[in-house]
């Protein structure tokens, strides 16, 4: 039977029914039942609210599961600021600088907990997934780094007003910024604790050796504004790259398992 | 509830984990069956969507679980093969941990939490620390955190490893049971575990499903391939060399050997009916499981 020949009984079949056209009560009542069903595209900021109550709510709880090892080891290292900013007084700038990423080093361990311990493949299968958790946990921890700076530097320019506000910013935004960059970076390239303990060591047997070199504490004491804005720049590269990553998050690069 | 696989295959390098495979899935429990090594957790994690096709489609009701995105993953329960847990949470804390990343609501969950420990068999537990749990009783705690949000889809990758028969047979009821309203994938190279739970079985190997039936069909493609031979001790290495050889036991007047074998492989040998061990041992040239 050819197309034309079907599409002909076909018509003619159909010709048979007689189908009566709905009234405009029973068209709007029938829209008006169909739209109810139908999900409603959120708008750009209704995602973003949403996305920023999951990370406010996501944030909360992974603070509430922090290990006691974190707050442990950041009141030492705290309690460690305290008395080196007493003890080293009349160096405000090279103390706030070695401290100025600590926090964030000593909680990569935290923040990396779900690959180092084996959880992340069952988190990456949940709700609030992997990438949601780790992002959460950095939230946490950089937040966290961010009050420490601000609260040191409060009570270093309370105790000592000659301290040039500017220059004290940037003495810990640099090493904030950029350090804990490429910290993280290491630490997602091995594990957590070894990455956070090496760093930490790392760090300060750099930065102290550094500031007895002649000339060098000086030299970045003095840095411009420019020079100190490319290191900002440089540590949000890494950043850019930390968070590709992390949005790449897998079972720690899916090898095969015979 | 339909999943569809299309073609899905995963490459690691030149190794082909999963080969081309295509099947449908409903409702009912699907038992996975293969060796080590046969693609079973591979094709799991893509059906989790922890891992992505290399090529091909998993689709759930016709949409891609990939692009799915939070929405596949509130459906679905999943128990990896190998699962680590945090060793300072107690029991309920790492539940109640999970249960918030999956969503629950808090009254929700301590009732769910409570139902769970107790079916899992951990109630004196509860409070214990995950780090000072035997093996077997992480492996119960997996499993209820797999079960927290009442999943519609639940993968279990060789879920009864670790786990005393008592709990196995506690398992297995639970699936069984459970599994009337919604899909169970459970993979294993322990035969026992699916036998009489699975509605079909996949037997996968070297990466390719070569086999997708159920139990009962699947066993009838064996019959009269399984024999029952006597013989004198002294002939039992030869037999073990020519054919594939299940169960040995001592008999008051010789050894009796279980083979499975196209031929006739002796004068005396009997066809004997056929059980999923003896098609897992004529599959995979390999020990049979418990």
């Amino acid at each position: 039977m050819s197309g034309t020949q079907m599409d002909h009984d076909v018509k003619e079949y159909l010709d048979s029914y007689k189908v009566d056209f709905p009234n405009e009560d029973e068209l709007e009542a029938s829209i008006e039942f169909i739209m109810a069903k139908v999900p409603v595209r959120e708008t750009r900021s209704e995602v973003i609210k949403r996305k920023a109550n999951s990370l406010m709510l996501n944030s909360v709880r992974e603070l509430l599961n922090f290990g006691w090892a974190f707050w442990t080891l950041n009141g030492a290292f705290l309690l460690l600021g305290m008395i080196s900013l007493i003890q080293w007084s009349d160096e405000p700038y090279t103390m706030i600088f070695m401290l100025a990423p600590l926090p964030f080093i000593v909680g990569i361990f935290e923040i990396m907990k779900s690959r180092d311990k084996g959880m992340i493949e069952l988190e990456l299968t949940l709700k609030y997934n992997a990438q949601q958790i780790l992002t959460s946990r950095l939230f946490v921890v950089g937040l966290y780094n961010l009050l420490m700076n601000a609260g040191l530097s409060a009570v270093l320019l309370t105790v000592n007003p000659e301290i040039q506000i500017a220059r004290l910013f940037l003495s810990w935004t640099v090493p904030y910024v950029l350090v804990t960059g490429i910290a993280f970076l290491l630490a997602l390239k091995t594990k957590g604790i070894p990455a956070s303990a090496t760093f930490i060591a790392l760090w300060i047997a750099v930065s102290a050796a550094g500031f007895r070199l002649p000339g060098l504490s000086e030299m970045f004491i003095k840095i411009g504004v420019l020079p100190a804005a490319g290191l900002i720049f440089a540590g949000v590269l890494v950043w850019v790259i930390n968070i590709a990553s992390i949005r790449k998050m897998g079972i720690g690069g899916e090898k095969y398992e015979s | 509830m339909r999943v569809k696989l299309e073609d899905v295959t995963k490459v690691f390098g030149d190794k082909r984990a999963v080969d081309g495979v295509t099947t449908e899935l409903t409702n009912g429990v699907y038992g996975f069956l293969g060796a080590n090594g046969s693609g079973k957790t591979t094709l799991m994690r893509m059906l989790a969507a922890v891992s992505r096709p290399t090529s091909g489609t998993i689709t759930l009701n016709g949409e891609d679980i990939g692009k799915m995105g939070d929405r596949y993953r509130d459906m679905l329960g999943y128990l990896p093969q190998h699962i680590g847990y945090y060793k300072h949470f107690t029991v309920e804390k790492f539940l109640a941990y999970i249960a918030s990343l999956k969503g629950l609501e808090k009254k929700t969950a301590a009732v769910k939490i409570t139902e769970l420990i107790e079916m899992v068999n951990l109630t004196d537990k509860r409070k214990t620390k995950m780090g000072k749990l035997s093996g077997g009783m992480k492996q119960r705690v997996g499993i209820a955190q797999a079960l927290l949000n009442d999943p519609k889809i639940l993968i279990v990758d060789e879920p009864t490893a670790g786990l005393d028969p008592k709990e196995r047979i506690r398992f297995r009821n639970l699936l069984a049971a459970i599994a009337k309203d919604r899909i169970v994938l459970l993979s294993t190279h322990i035969v026992s575990d699916i036998e009489y739970i699975a509605k079909e079985i996949l037997i996968m190997k070297d990466g390719r499903l070569i086999e997708k039936d159920t139990p009962q069909n699947l066993v009838h493609h064996i019959e009269r391939k399984v024999w029952s031979v006597n013989a004198e001790e002294a002939e039992v290495p030869a037999y073990q060399a020519n054919y594939k050889v299940g169960n040995i036991s001592r008999q008051m007047d010789g050894i009796q050997l279980r083979i499975i074998s196209e031929e006739k492989p002796a004068v005396n040998a009997v066809n004997v009916p056929v059980n999923l061990e003896d098609l897992y041992l004529y599959y995979f040239d390999e020990e049979v499981g418990a």
